[in-house]
């Protein structure tokens, strides 16, 4: 419950960070502004979570919130297909080599990984909470130096309105809460998890070469060394 | 739980973002939900194929064709064994985005005999 007050906290601001552009402390950009990376190699991710399903969903939410910030994002599923196809189907093998190994075979600037941590749906009295929590690392494909990093979850409970009639509130707040512990709304909460990883002001992505009035020129919300 | 809680916070994150965020910088047409759709149901294929063309189409029309798709779709190809095709999207990727050059000029000399996976060994 902390945690989640915690989170709530962090989103809450967040929305005020990114309309009034009031500030938090910001991260240490310096090896990532020194590295000045153009794309991003996005590949399978780990998966610590009991979803065997979840990978390969989450895959189909990472490209775009990235390509967004302005870099060039290799074709995530042709990429993941040509793995396999070259006997590196586990993710933790790709994972696990040196980038620069990534970079031999696909000239990328930067490779992406990502670690699946969370991604469960708990049914507690007469409410479904769905959790996502999901662990960024951006490592050059030219050094293997770590460019940026983040971890981030999200909660989602669904709520059933109350029209006044507490019975009825309580049937229609338990069909609910059936209804996404059969089928958890996963895909939005991770591509909301995506976009606020990828583009939360001081703590995502700087803007990238595909963003031309913003390359270069968000030096102070990215800065090269925190204060 | 605070469940409310995390709604409503959700809500003012989003309305956040909404307020500040432009408009997309490239056309993605369908691309996440349908590509979703295939890893749920690798029958939806077509739809997935379908998806990556409409978003290019529009993207065409208005310059932004958003990275990777044009290569995607170019894969889709591939694996049905219409070089021509593939070829031809690949070139457009590299052309768009000069990133992606190094990767796909591999993956067309594949197409003529050199193995992909010389620079991994």
């Amino acid at each position: 419950m902390i945690r989640s007050a915690r989170n709530c906290a962090a989103i809450a601001l967040l929305g005020i960070v990114i309309s009034g552009c009031a500030t938090v402390k910001p991260k240490d950009y310096s090896v990532f502004r020194a590295e000045d990376p153009r794309s991003i190699l996005v590949v399978p991710v780990l998966n610590n979570s009991a979803s065997v399903t979840a990978p390969d969903y989450f895959l189909s939410t990472v490209s775009r919130p990235f390509a967004e910030r302005g870099y060039y994002v290799f074709p995530a599923n042709m990429v993941k297909g040509l793995l396999e196809q070259n006997g590196l189907a586990d993710a933790a093998l790709v994972h696990n080599a040196a980038p620069q190994r990534l970079d031999a075979l696909f000239g990328c600037s930067a490779v992406l990984l990502i670690t699946i941590e969370k991604w469960e749906s708990k049914y507690v009295i007469l409410a479904t909470t769905t959790t996502v929590q999901f662990n960024y690392v951006l490592k050059s494909c030219k050094t293997g130096a770590t460019l940026w990093q983040e971890d981030r979850s999200m909660e989602y409970s669904p709520q059933a309105n109350s029209g006044g009639n507490p019975l009825a509130a309580l049937i229609a707040q338990a069909i609910i809460a059936a209804l996404e512990k059969a089928e958890p709304n996963y895909m939005p909460l991770t591509q909301q998890v995506n976009l606020l990883a990828a583009s939360t002001v001081g703590q995502g992505l700087p803007a990238g070469p595909y963003l031309d009035a913003k390359y270069h020129k968000d030096m102070a919300e990215f800065p090269a060394a925190s204060n | 739980m605070r469940c409310f809680e995390a709604v409503s916070c959700t809500l003012v994150a989003m309305l956040g973002l909404t307020q500040c965020a432009p408009a997309t910088r490239f056309s993605w047409g369908d691309y996440e939900s349908s590509l979703y759709l295939y890893y749920k149901s690798p029958s939806e294929r077509e739809v997935y194929k379908k998806a990556l063309t409409e978003a290019i189409e529009r993207g065409r029309q208005r310059n932004d064709i958003a990275p990777g798709l044009l290569a995607e779709l170019g894969y889709l190809y591939l694996e049905d064994g219409d070089m021509v095709r593939a070829t031809t999207l690949f070139r457009e990727e590299m052309q768009r985005f000069p990133e992606s050059r190094p990767f796909l000029t591999r993956i067309i000399d594949r197409s003529t005999g050199t193995p992909l996976a010389r620079g991994m060994s």
